[in-house]
């Protein structure tokens, strides 16, 4: 793979600088992006060589396109995001996934889910198990070892979390 | 407890508060003090639009272990791969024609700019002049035909199916070349290319059309001298058909 030489003193994440075009850079996006990515690509089209495929499309558009990449106007994820939505959109009229759904629904959802990951684990369990799964408090406090007030903090700070996270996925709660 | 610690817990709360899980006397002291504390309001305004969402997640569809395979890394290297030999090539043919324009023009432009050095017309040739008949131009040797592979010997489980498998060893790895009908309309086909040590990797993937053709072409980073065979895999991952390669 064609290997450009670093540009100096670059704005951040800049097409070229994200390395969007380089093995290095796309392996770096792939390991921060590509999961979610996939995940979101699975919700919609419900078959995993079909978000297999349309992740691999994804990363192909964006090397093909790097330089089109502005990170002034939108995060990398958001951008590869929006590559993946298309390439779902393509692979729905192709006929792909009877089930697929793209909408607006399933990328709350998704966003959601994502946003769930990357809480701290505490404040997820908190969240997961009292709310979620309609557990005590108190039950749950006792499982991990806190007090019910350290259950209704983390609760407190997850839903907090969760307002930046879904924001940052492109999602107005 | 100062009031500000007492602050502190009351808007700790407020997270509990909004997901309904208080008892009625503490929500009722929440709403209380929210109603006359506008930091405390700034915070259930913001918080209270995450709940209908978070209220649609269910528990068991966040498996954290949901990851791509450990494949899809390589697919996405040898697909970028292939783009940049196709962008090679168009950007070889693009120079040449480029080169072609450009002798072109170079050569109307001495013709236009030099009339009077301009050779004298060749005499024509007569019958008398030319007693033997002149040699036929040779025909333009047709465009090499692609390799057209090696044929391998296909075993269908499915007695819908027929299909012709071929294969071409290149530098970079072995092609496959599928050509066959039957294959479920909208199903997607799998097609992994096993190696010697006992690995497969996955040298693509197509959609059925029915009783319509289908031909495909499915490339692998796998040389021809070490794929051992090939599977393609329906829905449920069921082989479809199969052989050695």
């Amino acid at each position: 793979m064609r290997r450009l030489p670093a540009p100096p003193a670059a704005p951040p994440e800049t097409g070229e600088l994200a390395g969007l075009r380089s093995e290095a850079g796309l392996r770096h996006a792939y390991a921060s992006h590509g999961a979610a990515l996939y995940r979101y690509a699975l919700r919609c089209l419900h078959d995993t060589a079909a978000a297999e495929d349309a992740v691999a499309e994804t990363f192909v558009h964006a090397w093909r396109a790097a330089e089109r990449y502005d990170p002034h106007q939108t995060g990398l994820r958001m951008w590869l995001l929006a590559i993946t939505r298309h390439v779902v959109i393509d692979a729905v009229r192709r006929g792909v996934g009877p089930l697929a759904d793209p909408s607006e629904t399933v990328e709350r959802q998704w966003a959601m889910g994502e946003a769930l990951r990357r809480l701290p684990a505490a404040q997820r369990a908190a969240v997961v198990e009292t709310f979620l799964r309609g557990r005590p408090a108190a039950e749950v406090a006792t499982e991990q070892q806190v007090s019910i007030g350290a259950v209704r903090e983390h609760l407190f700070y997850a839903l907090r979390s969760l307002n930046v996270l879904l924001r940052e996925l492109g999602v107005e709660p | 407890m100062s009031s500000t610690d007492a602050h502190r817990v009351l808007r700790e709360r407020l997270g509990a508060y909004v997901l309904g899980q208080l008892d009625p006397d503490s929500e009722a002291r929440i709403s209380h003090h929210v109603a006359g504390c506008d930091a405390c309001q700034a915070e259930v305004t913001a918080l209270a639009p995450v709940v209908p969402l978070l209220a649609a997640v269910h528990p068991d569809e966040l498996d954290e272990t949901l990851q791509p395979p450990d494949t899809l890394p390589g697919v996405i290297r040898r697909r970028i791969a292939a783009e940049q030999r196709r962008a090679q090539w168009v950007w070889l043919l693009r120079a040449l024609a480029a080169a072609a324009v450009v002798v072109l023009a170079f050569s109307l432009g001495y013709a236009v700019r030099s009339p009077a050095a301009a050779p004298p017309p060749a005499p024509q040739p007569t019958p008398s002049a030319s007693p033997t008949p002149s040699p036929k131009a040779p025909k333009a040797s047709p465009t090499p035909a692609r390799p057209s592979g090696e044929p391998l010997t296909v075993q269908i489980n499915d007695p819908a199916v027929t299909a012709k498998v071929r294969v071409i060893g290149h530098r970079w790895g072995a092609e496959l070349r599928l050509e066959g009908a039957g294959f479920q309309s909208g199903a997607v086909y799998l097609v992994r290319v096993y190696v010697q040590n006992g690995s497969w990797i996955t040298a693509g993937s197509f959609v059925g059309a029915g009783s319509g053709k289908v031909r495909c072409v499915l490339t692998t980073g796998v040389r021809r001298s070490a794929a051992v065979s090939f599977t393609v895999l329906g829905p449920g991952e069921v082989t479809v058909l199969s052989g050695q390669m």
